[in-house]
Parts: C-alpha cells; structure tokens; sequence
C-alpha cells in the first residue's frame, strides 16, 4: 500500500510538472476558455436573454460557469493526451514492466487532471469580481470540489479512450465528438430549460449538466440546495467511467 | 547433487512458448514452441533478424505481453503466477527509448526507482552510486532530451539497475550508438556479469554475438541453436574459400559440376562464396584448373553470421 502511494504520488508530481515545464500547454489551457468567454460571452451580449432569470447580468454572466467548466473539459482533453504521449514516447513501456499496478497510472492521470483543471478554474474564478459576481469562501469551496469532480470523470473518460487510440489527432477527433455535445447540452452555453423533451432527456442522462446546475446556484445564488445530490451523481459518472478502465487495463 | 543451489544456478527458464497475433486478418505465429535456459552470472545473447521471435520473447519475459501458451520463470518464479514478484527481480532496458525527455536525468531516475518501491534514503544513494559510476554526475540536471544517444542509452541502464535486479533484460541496446559508446556500454555490461549479474541481451549485430558468454540462435519463432561462440563456431566445422574473377557466372557453373556435394556456392558482395569442410582442397582445385581467370583468392572462417544463415537460411 505504501508503495503504491509513494508511485501515486510520483506519478502524478511527473504530470504536474510536465504541465508547467511546457509552457504553450499552460498559457493555451488558461487562456482558450478565457477568450471563448470574452468573446462570445461579449459577443451575444445584451442580446441574450435567460428563461429561468437566475442570471441578471446579461451572457457574459451566464456564461461565467460554462467558462469554468470548459476549462476544466480542455484539461481533461490534455491531460490525457499525455497517455499516448507516454506510450509514444515510451515512458509507459518502463511503468508497465514496474511492479506498481495499472490502476496507480490510472488514478496518476486522473489526480494529476483533477488538480490542474481546479487551479486553473480557481485562477479563473478571479475574473469574477470584475463582472459583478462575489463568492463567499465556502461557495467557492463548493466550486472547486465539484470542479475536481468533474475533472476526475472527464479525465478518467479520456484516460479509456487514449488507452484504446494510438493516435494523438485520432484521439483530438473522438474527444470532441464525444466532449463538446456533453459540453454543449449541460446548460453551459445556452439553457437547456423549455427546448423540448430530447434536450430534457439528453440533459438528464448528462453528467456534465449536474455539475453546471450546482455551479450556477453556487456563483448565482450562493448555496446550491442540491449540492449533495449534484456531487453524488458526478460520483457516480466517476465510479462508472473507473470499473470498465480498471477493466480495460487488466486485459 | 541437485539440491537448491543446483536450481538457483538458472536465471531463465523458458518453455514451449507460443505466441499467435492478428495482421490484415491473417493469423501469424510470431513464437513456435520457443524453449531455452540461461545459466546465472553470464551474459546470453539472442540473435536474430527482425522477425525471427526475439522481441515478442523479450516482451513475454519482460511481461509486457502475455503468451498463449508456454512458461517463464526467473530464478524460479513463474512469470504468470508471479507477475509482481518477478518485476522485482527483472531490470528491463528496452530498444526504444524509455525516458521522459522533459524531466531531468534524475528526476527520471527518482520516477523509476520510486515505482520499482525504493525507499527515498536508499533511491537517493543508489542514484548517486550509479551516476558517479557512469560519469553522469554533471549531467544529472539536464533535461533527458539534450542528451546525446550514448548518454540517453547509459540513464537508460541505470534505470533498469536501480533495483539491483537478478536478471538484466536488454533489447538491442546498442541500437543508435556510435562504436565508441557501443564499446563502453559491453565493457559496463561485462563489468556487472563479473559483479554476479545474469544478463539476457537480444541483438541482430555479429561483433556484440561475439561478446556473449552463451548464443541462442532465433528464426521463424523457433530457437535453432545455442552455444558458446566457440562451441558453435567449432561445431559447424565448415569453412569458406572466396575469389573474385573474369567470368563469375560460368565458374559457378562449371564449380557446381566439379566440387563435391558438400559444397555450397554462392555469390557474395560480388564475389563468389564457396562455403565447404575442405578448403584445402578448394583452393588447390582453384589454382590447378582455374589460374588464368582468378583475380583474387582468399579464405577464412565461418563467423556466426554464416553458421546463422547456413542453419537457418535466413541472413541477419
């Protein structure tokens, strides 16, 4: 146990620092939602009106949670290209002949995404005050945690798929397939609220729509009332992407 | 007697291994009953072409894949019953690169060591012992990606050592390397066999066969023979007669006609390669009957890259 710890823990400080020695990784994960936000957030502007009135500072406002969780998708998306990359560059060959289980390479990933998705939504998080939005601490505490969450389940989806692709642009195309609807229909670029019976459904069977509902009521309103419910369901997407990946590495 | 220690004195067993993949939906026998075993605190080579069943027998031992049928086991322990405990016992240096280019040579070898369970005090010496050993002290802050081939390929080796593993799996690990770090990396490698290392190498090159304790001989997924160079050189008991001259293709002919079966003629880097158990003989044929048209004659013995390609027909 205490190895495999220590290997978790190796491996995932190795990703982090991955992370911050390439530098267009970093500047290209904080700055895309950012732009994505001030242009079409600005872009839509006043033209933009919300169905459920939550939000009352125009599209900019509404589109400050699908910002933070777009941050979050693309760090999942990088994160675990960094998969085939160690199997490209033939790092993974010397993790698979080591002693240390699969599954510790796995929950590396996802630890390793799961942190730089939250800093890096937490470092997003600062441009709140200058639209008009104030947290309180245990808001933003709230925020994080279901970043992380999200961050974990995205990252341990894109972890199956780099495990079964070979391919870095192979792996590009099948993330954003799969990804961007997911991203598309959770409410974080327009309400999903009031468009029919399949926006309905495809919003319920969506995990990412869980985790944009309790982030509008925590930067919204404050509190989410459904905190607990919103999380578990995110756990739940966490639990049921992991067995079959767990699955998969063994085979 | 054959007690334990008689046991102990086997680094590698393998058995009957088979190994089938897929490829354009075809199926290919990659191993056929592939069987061998490697005494403890030698150097064993592998050798053959790309094709021949090394590298899939590398991956198996190393357990990177896992055979259809067949055993492994390193000093005793079963590759299949066994997996964790026989990681422990193995160093795996691989012919492709295996290091992260973006972190540091150390911080490489911090990563390895950790996964193979060392503890920080006992990882840290071993690192410094290691590098201090190799000449890497100075280098051990740069980034492994603005190494040299030579330097890459000795982090490598430390990597797979930091353990101190039973038994060294190497897999062409000269590959890319200028003669000069070829040299240093064998002399390294003799230097743990004497330190008590029991090392298993696959290569396709002649001149690092050469240095090996003990040759298997691989082709068509099959071992075909093993040996010591000496042995298997004294073995083949055939020699080779070359000569270059005027009309080649009709001394060919006309040498087939003549010289006994045993023979066996061929062209070989635009001479003509006889290859027999009577050079003498050969030789004195030559001179008599054929002296106007010869414009050079010579004669030497098999190396094991001929005894290679006349058991098995294939050219390494």
């Amino acid at each position: 146990m205490r190895r495999s710890i220590a290997a978790l823990q190796v491996l995932t400080y190795r990703d982090l620092l991955r992370f911050v020695r390439q530098r267009s990784r970093l500047i290209g994960a904080l700055i895309t939602p950012l732009l994505f936000w001030l242009l079409i957030g600005g872009g839509l502007g006043s033209a933009f009106r919300d169905p459920t009135g939550q939000v009352g500072g125009g599209y900019l406002h509404y589109f400050f949670p699908g910002m933070l969780a777009l941050s979050v998708l693309f760090t999942a998306i990088f994160s675990t290209i960094t998969v085939i990359e160690d199997r490209n560059e033939g790092f993974l060959q010397g993790v698979l002949v080591s002693p240390v289980s699969r599954i510790t390479f796995l929950w590396s990933k996802v630890l390793a995404g799961a942190i730089l998705g939250a800093m890096q939504a937490v470092l997003l998080l600062l441009a709140a005050p200058f639209i008009g939005i104030t947290l309180s601490f245990l808001s933003v505490v709230q925020i994080v945690l279901v970043l992380l969450i999200t961050a974990m389940g995205l990252t341990a989806l894109g972890f199956f798929l780099a495990w079964k692709i070979n391919s870095v642009s192979g792996y590009h195309s099948m993330m954003n397939l799969l990804l961007m609807p997911l991203w598309l229909l959770s409410g974080a670029v327009f309400p999903i609220e009031g468009r029919g019976s399949v926006f309905s459904v495809l919003a319920a069977i969506n995990p990412l729509s869980y985790a944009m509902k309790s982030l509008r009521a925590l930067i919204f309103e404050g509190y989410d009332p459904a905190f607990l419910l919103n999380t578990g369901l995110l756990l739940a997407f966490l639990v049921v992407i992991v067995l079959p990946t767990n699955k998969l590495l063994k085979s | 007697m054959e007690g334990p220690k008689a046991k102990q004195a086997i680094a590698l067993e393998v058995k009957d291994l088979h190994f089938r993949y897929e490829k354009s939906k075809q199926s290919v026998d990659a191993l056929n009953g592939v069987s061998f075993s490697c005494e403890a605190e030698k150097i064993h080579g592998i050798l053959g072409p790309n094709g021949s069943g090394k590298s899939t027998t590398f991956k198996i031992i190393s357990t990177l894949l896992r055979a259809q049928s067949g055993s492994v086991s390193v000093f005793g322990i079963d590759r299949d019953k066994q997996e964790k405990q026989l990681r422990q016992a193995i160093g795996v240096c691989f012919q492709s690169p295996s290091l992260d280019p973006i972190l540091t040579v150390r911080e490489n070898l911090w990563v390895q060591g950790t996964l193979l369970g060392l503890s920080s005090l006992t990882l840290s010496k071993e690192i410094e012992r290691w590098l201090e050993k190799f000449s890497l002290t100075e280098r051990s802050q740069d980034r492994v990606g603005t190494l040299s081939g030579g330097l890459a390929r000795r982090v490598e080796l430390i990597k797979s050592l930091l353990h101190k593993p039973k038994l060294l799996l190497l897999d062409e690990p000269t590959v890319g390397l200028d003669p000069t770090s070829r040299e240093e990396f064998w002399k390294e490698l003799r230097q743990l066999r004497d330190q008590g290392m029991s090392i298993v190498v696959t290569t396709h090159l002649m001149d690092e066969a050469e240095l090996c304790d003990e040759l298997l001989f691989m082709a068509h997924g099959k071992c075909v023979a093993g040996g010591t160079p000496s042995n298997l050189k004294q073995e083949f008991k055939k020699e080779y007669v070359y000569f270059k001259a005027e009309k080649q293709d009709s001394m060919m002919d006309s040498l087939k006609e003549v010289l006994n079966s045993g023979a066996q003629i061929d062209s070989h880097n635009g001479r003509v390669r006889i290859e027999t158990k009577n050079p003498d003989e050969v030789i004195d044929l030559l001179r008599r009957d054929y002296r106007d048209q010869l414009e050079s004659l010579e004669w030497d013995k098999a190396t094991l890259g001929d005894i290679y390609r006349s058991k098995t027909g294939v050219s390494l």
